[in-house]
């Protein structure tokens, strides 16, 4: 389906938050594939926006010689986008019966994120998901917290940035695989839910488990 | 750094030669030289202009890339290190059988795909190979003129990499090219749905899908692709393009030792695979550093492949290759090789 593309504004340097006309419900952690006219294939995004939100919302990073994102980034008000979807099950991790059965042992989610990564909890945390659930978000610095304002609102105290190169007031002087170590202990019937790059997934996994986390508590979204 | 002609097309060959003036035929004579009469230099052409072999020269480049390091398991299967053009490494291994020779090779140095279970999926993802580059694995392999089949089945997901995988088996089974049955030739993916179509569309080739377990919430935690492109999508393709009418299609299955090894799992199976002409590869599960799985047993094996069968599914078990050497199933990986840039984790 063809959507009106509502705004668009960049958040930081090369990263842009989209938003486009609502055509669809859709769950949270669900994502939509974008496309300019179907001659190149849709890529997808997760959804950055709540269920309630009267639009839809992407975040992306530029990829300089991509075929989409350059165009993306000039998009405006009133431009039109090619969009498949909603589609994912990365909402069911949160709303699935295992997840339902770590909440009612009173264990909330742990949700981490690297980078453009942030954009499914982002939708979580409007829908009324935040409660209970502990975001950790990894960047180099203090600009790579991109929402930190609403988290802040959304999650307080629960909400953790860990800046790994530049340090500043309120973050964490170190990589998440830091303040994960750094933890007495990492809670084995949590929900850990990753989202990011294949690198950051992939050695935050080994740490949840070799540090006692069961496999089947660890559900990742990976961009590719 | 010259431009490899080697892996290109013969339309990217006609484009070539058109660019530079030449007449369309020219470009079936650098293919039957290039793929056929495997030269490794423009000197030999002899049917080509001495003039055109030298601007060819001054542009491109022909040469193979040998494998940087052989290593030999007790039962035959050898592994060769293949450098890229980024000064990367990628892994093929050699199978030798009694009646065939096959070659599995990498299309991707690492892989972004971050499977619980992969060796590969560990090392995370370091870039794409070319089409010259998963093609080099086969021309350079001293083995070369034994090999029967070629599975991409190495590091990487072939359909993250769709358009180099596709001119690679262009090139192997066009009859400019190595000529081989796409019957020989088998890509296997663990079902990103877009390449799948554009794959089903595209090539003859043989398909395998990594599919592990029948269950999507346990299958998720196995392979994050799950999140994306559901299992049910795949086989709704699958059915949707009525492959077996047109290749054979098989499912891959890692037995992991009380995860996936039980009656419940191959019931349920059954029924996801039910009205799809298919094979089912039944794979134990190799091992890897730091893995919370194990392998399943001889007996679970034995009985999760008999109620296959007894279902009425080609079912086999995998005869495991090259163990002793890390060539075996899921255990390809450069990952001592990788260096690691910033990371924001």
């Amino acid at each position: 389906m063809k959507l009106r593309v509502e705004g668009r504004r960049e958040i930081a340097a090369g990263v842009h938050l989209l938003a486009l006309r609502r055509g669809f419900d859709f769950r949270p952690g669900q994502i939509i594939g974008l496309s300019l006219d179907g001659s190149v294939p849709f890529r997808w995004y997760s959804i950055a926006s709540g269920t309630e939100d009267g639009y839809i919302e992407v975040v992306f990073d530029v990829v300089p010689d991509g075929a989409l994102t350059p165009h993306l980034a000039r998009a405006e008000e009133g431009d039109e986008l090619l969009v498949a979807g909603p589609t994912g099950e990365f909402a069911e991790t949160v709303a699935g019966a295992a997840a339902e059965a770590c909440v009612s042992a009173g264990a909330g989610g742990i949700w981490i994120a690297t980078g453009t990564g942030i954009a499914p909890f982002r939708s979580m945390a409007s829908s009324g998901l935040g409660p209970r659930n502990i975001l950790v978000h990894g960047a180099r610095a203090a600009g790579g917290f991109f929402f930190s304002d609403e988290f802040a609102a959304l999650m307080g105290e629960r909400y953790v940035r860990c800046a790994s190169r530049e340090g500043s007031p309120g973050l964490y002087p170190g990589r998440i695989s830091a303040w994960l170590r750094g933890r007495d202990r990492l809670e084995a019937d949590r929900r850990y839910l990753l989202c990011g790059g294949t690198d950051m997934v992939v050695d935050i996994r080994d740490i949840l488990i070799s540090r006692g986390v069961p496999w089947a508590n660890v559900l990742s979204e990976i961009y590719f | 750094m010259k431009e490899k002609l080697y892996g290109k097309t013969l339309s990217q060959l006609r484009a070539v030669v058109s660019d530079r003036g030449q007449a369309p035929f020219v470009a079936s004579q650098l293919a039957d030289w290039i793929y056929k009469k495997s030269a490794t230099d423009f000197d030999s052409m002899a049917n080509i202009s001495r003039t055109f072999r030298a601007v060819l020269a001054e542009d491109f480049d022909i040469a193979g890339e040998a494998p940087a390091k052989e290593s030999v398991s007790a039962d035959g299967t050898k592994k060769y290190l293949f450098p890229t053009l980024a000064k990367r490494f990628v892994e093929a291994a050699y199978i030798p059988e009694e009646d065939r020779a096959t070659l599995c090779l990498s299309t991707q140095v690492g892989c972004r795909m971050g499977c619980l279970f992969c060796m590969t999926g560990k090392q995370g993802f370091q870039g794409h190979l070319s089409a010259e580059e998963i093609l080099n694995q086969y021309r350079s392999l001293p083995e070369r003129e034994k090999i029967t089949n070629i599975v991409y089945m190495g590091m990487g997901e072939p359909l993250d990499n769709l358009e180099a995988v596709l001119a690679s088996l262009e090139v192997l089974t066009a009859e400019w090219g190595y000529g081989m049955s796409p019957r020989r030739l088998t890509v296997s993916t663990i079902g990103i749905v877009p390449g799948l179509r554009q794959f089903l569309e595209r090539s003859e080739c043989r398909l395998a899908v990594s599919l592990h377990s029948p269950f999507d919430e346990e299958r998720r935690s196995l392979m994050p692709v799950q999140n994306v492109y559901p299992i049910s999508e795949v086989l709704a393709l699958l059915r949707e393009a009525d492959i077996e009418k047109s290749r054979r299609v098989s499912f891959e299955y890692i037995l992991f030792g009380g995860l996936n090894d039980d009656r419940r799992h191959a019931r349920e199976l059954i029924r996801i695979l039910s009205g799809l002409r298919c094979r089912v590869n039944l794979i134990r599960f190799h091992p890897i550093p730091d893995t919370p799985l194990l392998s399943s047993t001889e007996e679970a094996t034995v009985e999760f492949e008999r109620t296959l069968k007894e279902a009425g599914l080609m079912a086999t078990i995998r005869k495991s290759r090259g163990q002793d050497i890390q060539a075996a199933c899921g255990l390809l990986s450069t990952k001592a090789l990788v260096r690691k840039t910033d990371e924001d984790y």
